[in-house]
């Protein structure tokens, strides 16, 4: 059964054609992650499937339904930006109430445990250190119960121990609540640590080259002699991969 | 040990009450009454009723013309800072506006509207709504765009969105309208009150002027300027510091 079908003929930006001929479809608690060069409008396209812009020529189709054309959309979506984008004025418990439609403190509440923030209900969002910023943006996708969880590089630029707390939690909270995953990165180890499936970008206009399936045995490291392996493999088969060709030409 | 703030403040505002008694004792003159009789002054005032009469008429009028004044300064600031056209379209009024002698206002609106209530109010506001659409649009200009679209990712009502997300970045630009609007608006209605209307402390001081009678003057100004210091103290400060302790 497919839950997000997306099916992009162009987008631009005045003269700039950032997609064309983009389509995939996926299926509910996939976790899927989006590989490409800088540039391929991997953002873009993240940004299209939440609502944030509309301006495109194509459909999404969710559950069957197009996306956003009168209606809500995905009804429970969570997102992660590539800053934590938390309101510095909410303390940590009450950034996460505010996404909740129901205010349910308790849930909030055992979503920051879950995350190691239950110390830090009350602090101020610029009192945590960069890591548990994102811990808590984490927690704030989690809490509205996501079908869909859209991640923009979320763990970008946090040094390798964080990065990889930041990513068991993603993973052990996947795999607990099991929503649609589209997770942004330009780093192949990261994708093939967390995706059961990669699709790879191609160059700006972008559209997808490669559909990848990672049949790796779960929890994965970024470090694991596995995806070491299946990198190189990769390295090996497709060398200009991340440039966003399949072929050198 | 350093002094809390609240004694370095006092101690600097009894400073400034020492200063008045030694001049007034050197001047020695009936154009400058020392503050124990200014005091005193003030205290015959009160007990007659007359000043806390004429001063909630005054409070009265600021109050409103304040709330007013906030209200659409902060509602045009907020739409011009957003749409560059309608920037681009009011700025030319808006520099009128600032820039057109309170006096002309004051004026024009007793001609127009009458010697009212309603005309010295409506100066007073539109006196006053050019400064606040100018702080307020600046701080509409500088919001951030990124945690709009997470309010929006997220699917928070209007009025959540509103309150939670948008309106505490405007929070400094909104206290710093409040504080000058404040300063601006008293000083606004006084002259509103001498011109035209029978009652508040801007008339008292004019009866008081034709008098020459400095000491009730004094004694007035002092009230007035007590109500000031409560209001900033009991008011804007707390409220400041609680839309701001985050940022400690």
């Amino acid at each position: 059964m497919k839950q997000l079908d997306v099916d992009i003929h162009a987008k631009r930006f005045g003269d700039h054609t950032v997609l064309r001929e983009l389509r995939f479809s996926a299926a509910p608690g996939e976790f899927i992650a989006l590989v490409g060069p800088s540039g391929a409008g991997k953002s873009t396209l993240l940004h299209l499937i939440a609502g944030l812009d509309n301006q495109f020529t194509g459909s999404i189709h969710w559950n069957g339904q197009p996306l956003y054309q009168g209606n809500q959309g995905v009804e429970r979506l969570g997102m992660m930006f590539q800053e934590p984008r938390l309101m510095p004025w909410l303390s940590c418990l009450d950034n996460i109430r505010l996404v909740q439609p129901n205010r349910d403190t308790d849930k909030a509440v055992t979503l920051l445990r879950d995350v190691g923030l239950g110390d830090f209900l009350n602090a101020w969002p610029n009192q945590l250190s960069g890591g548990m910023q994102r811990r808590l943006a984490l927690a704030r996708a989690f809490v509205v119960a996501p079908q869909l969880l859209l991640m923009d590089e979320p763990f970008v630029s946090l040094d390798m121990p964080t990065g990889d707390r930041l990513r068991d939690s993603l993973q052990s909270l996947w795999q607990r609540h099991k929503p649609l995953v589209l997770f942004v990165t330009h780093d192949l180890r990261e994708a093939l640590s967390l995706a059961d499936r990669i699709l790879f970008l191609s160059a700006s206009p972008g559209h997808i080259i490669l559909d990848f399936k990672v049949s790796l045995a779960r929890p994965r490291r970024r470090e694991d002699p596995a995806v070491t392996a299946l990198q190189e493999q990769l390295d090996k088969r497709y060398p200009s991969l991340l440039s966003g060709r399949l072929q050198h030409e | 040990m350093t002094m809390p703030s609240w004694l370095v403040r006092t101690l600097s505002l009894l400073g400034l009450i020492c200063l008045w008694a030694l001049i007034a004792m050197w001047v020695d003159s009936t154009r400058l009454p020392p503050p124990q009789l200014v005091l005193a002054s003030a205290w015959q005032h009160s007990i007659s009723g007359e000043l806390p009469y004429h001063l909630s008429i005054t409070l009265g009028r600021v109050l409103i013309s304040f709330l007013v004044a906030m209200a659409l300064g902060t509602a045009i600031g907020i739409a011009m800072g957003r749409y560059r056209r309608l920037d681009i379209a009011l700025d030319g009024a808006l520099i009128l506006g600032l820039n057109i002698p309170a006096l002309v206002t004051i004026i024009l609106c007793y001609i127009w509207f009458g010697l009212t209530d309603v005309a010295a109010i409506t100066a007073v506001a539109i006196n006053k709504i050019p400064t606040v659409v100018v702080t307020v649009r600046e701080g509409a200009r500088a919001v951030d765009t990124k945690l709009l679209a997470v309010a929006h990712a997220y699917r928070l009502s209007p009025m959540t969105t509103l309150l939670k997300v948008y309106l505490p970045q405007l929070y400094p630009y909104l206290m710093a309208a409040a504080r000058g609007g404040l300063a601006l608006i008293w000083k606004i209605v006084l002259v509103v009150e001498l011109l035209g209307r029978s009652n508040g402390i801007g008339f008292q001081l004019h009866s008081y002027y034709q008098f020459f009678d400095i000491t009730s003057i004094l004694a007035y100004t002092l009230a007035f300027a007590g109500v000031i210091l409560l209001i900033e103290s009991l008011l804007m400060r707390p409220m400041e510091r609680r839309l701001t302790r985050w940022r400690e």
